[in-house]
Order: structure tokens, then sequence, then C-alpha cells
């Protein structure tokens, strides 16, 4: 038999044979993902206070109110639960609370379950308003007869 | 039109259409890439038709056909040619004699009346038996070269896939959805003040003689101003100074564990968050309260 025929055992794969079918699949995957992730949170970046000791409380469990720094002594409260989203109170602080108590009233009476409320305070809000929105806040609580950890917002250290 | 080329790696000769010339082409037989050009063309007198194993040529109808040779690049299987000589026969067989001594899975298939996909698969001598006798006739003859329907070995199977960009790629997502599941988490501090809706001095005196405490100030200037039992008010103009008093107090002899956070109603949010975080950093039980007196 004539064997002159050089045969390679096994071709090896090389560069640009790379299947890279796999890849763009999941990086279409990926691509759509960050689409649809970007469209659910329409939350606004708030500068937060810095500090070290801060406890990981899971976003998705709590409700929370981001007061929002004006320039002035009063402070802008948006309001953010899991049934209602986003709603932006008036300026007067009495309407303020008023609102804050009913969010609360109906946020916890839809889902017992929510684990605290966050105040998220933007940096250059003065204490004061926080202390109000707490006070509104705790106020709902007796009303309602529960006790939930009410907490302020903090970021890590870069 | 087409030419024909030589593959330089394994000898084999293919056609090839006239627009591949010039390109870098994959040779079906030993998947080697090849470059068309004067150097590996043949001319076609030379040609021996190693593929010109069409149905036309072949004694019998039911062999191979030219989907034999198909392959996954630009060389095309030869074109039925109609008038091959017998002594190309002879050079045909003495082709797949090379070609059959390749060490493929199954040197010598027996197979003629099976398509070429299912060909190699068949170890066994095809149960219609009417081509039986075929399969051993002589190395010589000219009909030899129906057992050239052999497996391509290179084809491409399923379980050759490269995984290596896919395992990438989701060991990317792994990362990606490890660090943005981080992202829900939000830090927080436990916001320990008392609820009152008048702030009263009053709350603030039952704290001053207790040696427990220590009592932080937050001026409606943003700086600290802190007092235990064994002094009364100092500055503290910055959280480093209000850490360094901080840490002083916890020294004392009356070994205070509690820190009075006292925030003057027009003090900054965060200058609070700071003097918690300093509390909590040296293991004080911190409570907060709102004032609008100064100290």
């Amino acid at each position: 038999m004539d064997t002159r025929v050089e045969v390679k055992p096994r071709r090896e794969m090389s560069d640009d044979e790379l299947d890279i079918t796999p890849m763009i699949d999941i990086v279409f995957l990926l691509l759509a993902f960050f689409v649809v992730v970007s469209k659910m949170d329409p939350k606004p970046a708030v500068d937060l206070p810095i500090a070290k000791y801060g406890k990981a409380v899971n976003e998705k469990e709590a409700i929370y109110l981001i007061v929002r720094y004006t320039g002035n002594d009063d402070a802008a409260i948006i309001l953010y639960g899991n049934i209602q989203n986003g709603i932006e109170l008036s300026a007067d602080p009495e309407e303020q609370d008023e609102s804050i108590s009913e969010f609360i009233e109906e946020e916890f009476s839809k889902k017992p379950d929510i684990s605290g409320v966050i105040i998220k305070t933007e940096i250059g809000v003065k204490y004061q308003n926080t202390n109000r929105v707490f006070a509104a806040i705790k106020k709902s609580f007796d009303t309602l007869g529960i006790e939930k950890p009410v907490m302020v917002a903090v970021e890590e250290p870069q | 039109m087409s030419f024909s080329f030589q593959c330089p790696v394994c000898k084999s000769i293919r056609k090839a259409a006239d627009h591949v010339y010039g390109k870098r082409v994959r040779c079906a037989d030993c998947d080697n890439f090849v470059t068309v050009d004067d150097s590996t063309i043949v001319q076609p007198q030379q040609d021996f038709g190693l593929l010109d194993t069409s149905p036309g040529q072949s004694p019998d109808p039911s062999t191979g056909p030219p989907q034999a040779h198909e392959s996954f690049d630009l060389a095309e299987p030869a074109e039925p040619t109609g008038n091959s000589s017998s002594t190309d026969y002879q050079k045909i067989a003495a082709a797949i004699t090379q070609k059959t001594a390749r060490p493929a899975p199954t040197p010598v298939a027996p197979v003629v009346s099976a398509g070429p996909r299912d060909a190699w698969k068949q170890e066994d001598p095809p149960s219609g038996g009417g081509q039986g006798p075929k399969t051993g006739s002589g190395d010589g003859d000219g009909d030899d070269f129906e057992e050239v329907v052999l497996p391509k070995g290179n084809k491409r199977t399923e379980d050759e896939m490269d995984m290596t960009p896919m395992v990438d790629v989701t060991f990317l997502l792994l990362i990606f959805f490890m660090v943005t599941a981080s992202f829900t988490l939000q830090k927080s501090m436990d916001l320990p003040t008392k609820t009152q809706d008048e702030p009263s001095p009053n709350v603030v005196e039952d704290f001053e003689d207790n040696p427990e405490y220590v009592s932080v100030f937050v001026s409606p200037y943003n700086e600290y101003r802190v007092r235990t039992s064994e002094y009364d008010w100092e500055d503290a103009p910055n959280r480093h100074e209000l850490r360094v008093r901080l840490t002083d107090a916890l020294q004392a002899q009356s070994k205070p564990e509690k820190m009075l956070i006292m925030a003057h109603a027009d003090c900054f949010h965060d200058k609070v968050i700071q003097a918690m975080d300093i509390g909590v950093e040296l293991r004080y039980k911190i409570q907060v309260i709102m004032t609008e007196e100064e100290f």
C-alpha cells in the first residue's frame, strides 16, 4: 500500500477558526440585560454622607425617602415604596408630614414584611429636616402599632 | 470555469472555481490552509481527477455521489466530467489507494449503497447485500474507487465545539451579577433619635451630671463641642479632633459608655452622621436629639 500521502493526525485549532457564536449569543444576552436593568432603575443618585460603619440593608425589602438638598432651609422630599414610587411632596412642611404618614401607612398595610424605613438625606440638608421626617415616620408607626427600624442611608468611603 | 490546485501538505488535488484564485482556502482533505496561486495550481492536463468520482463515471450509480467530498470551504468538489478515459480510472484507483492508506477510523469502509454521511458509521456490511461482493475486489481494479466513500475525518462535529469563549463570558456574567447584587444593598445606620415635638433643654439637663454619658454638640456652624464628666464643653473643630476627644473620654474614670449627640436644628445632617460614625467605631451607645439651644 502506498503511503506517500502525509496525513496530519489531527488539525490544530487556529485562531481564525475560533467559533465565536456562543460568545456573540451571550454578549447579546448581556446587552439585553443591561437595557432592561437600566430601565428598571430610574431612581435618582443621592449624594449621601460618608460613614465607615454602616450596615448593609437590602433596598428592596425596605421603603425609603429621599430628602433632597434644595439650597435653603427646606428640603424636597421624594418617597419610594414598593407600591407607590417616586412621589415628590410639596414644599410645605405640614403637608409633607401628612403625606409621609399616609405613605408609611399604605405601604405597611399592603406589605407588612417590610424590614424598615431608610431616610436618604443628601449632604448639605439641615438636620432639622431629617429630624422632622423621622418624627413623622415614628408617629405613623405609633398609629399603626408597629416597631420597625428607621435608618439613615450612608455611603462607604471610597 | 474551474481549475485544479494541489495541497502542498497532503498533495491531494482539488478543483476550485475561478474566483478562489489568490485566496486562502482550507483543503477539505487535511484541513490545512492553502493559498491558491501559481505555486499550488496544477495544469488541467496533469489533473488526474482524484475527486472525479462522479455518478456519471461510476460503474455503479449508487456509488459515492459528489457530496462525499462536501467541505466547509471554498474548495469545491470536482465537477462531473464526462470525458475520462479508462487510463484515468487507473490513476483514480491509484489515488484511491493512497487515500485508503490514511489512518482513518474505518480505513476501508465496505460501503457502496449507503450515503456518505452514513457510510463511515457503518462498519458492518450493508443489509441490502447487493453490493457486498464488490468490497473484496482487487486493489488494481478500476472498481476500487467505490471504496473511496470514506469518512470526512475532519468534519467538525458538535463535541468539538470550543467552549472557551462561552465559559469566559459566563464568568464575566457571574462577576457582573455579583457586583450589581451588592449595589442593591444600601449602607445605613440606625438613627437612635428620641421623638419629641418640642426640643426641650430639660432633656439635655438629664444627662448633664450623668457620668455614663459623653455629650457631643453639633453647632449651627457645623463644629463639634464635647463634654464629659471631667470637663465642660471643649471645642473639637473637626471630626479628627472629635475622634481624639472621644477616645480620651473612654479612658476617663467614669468609663462612659453612652454618647449623646445634640444636633442643632441648623447643623448639617452629614455632620451628625460623622459624629455617629465615630461613636459606632468607639463602641458608644448612641442617642441623638435635636436641640435649638447652643452650648
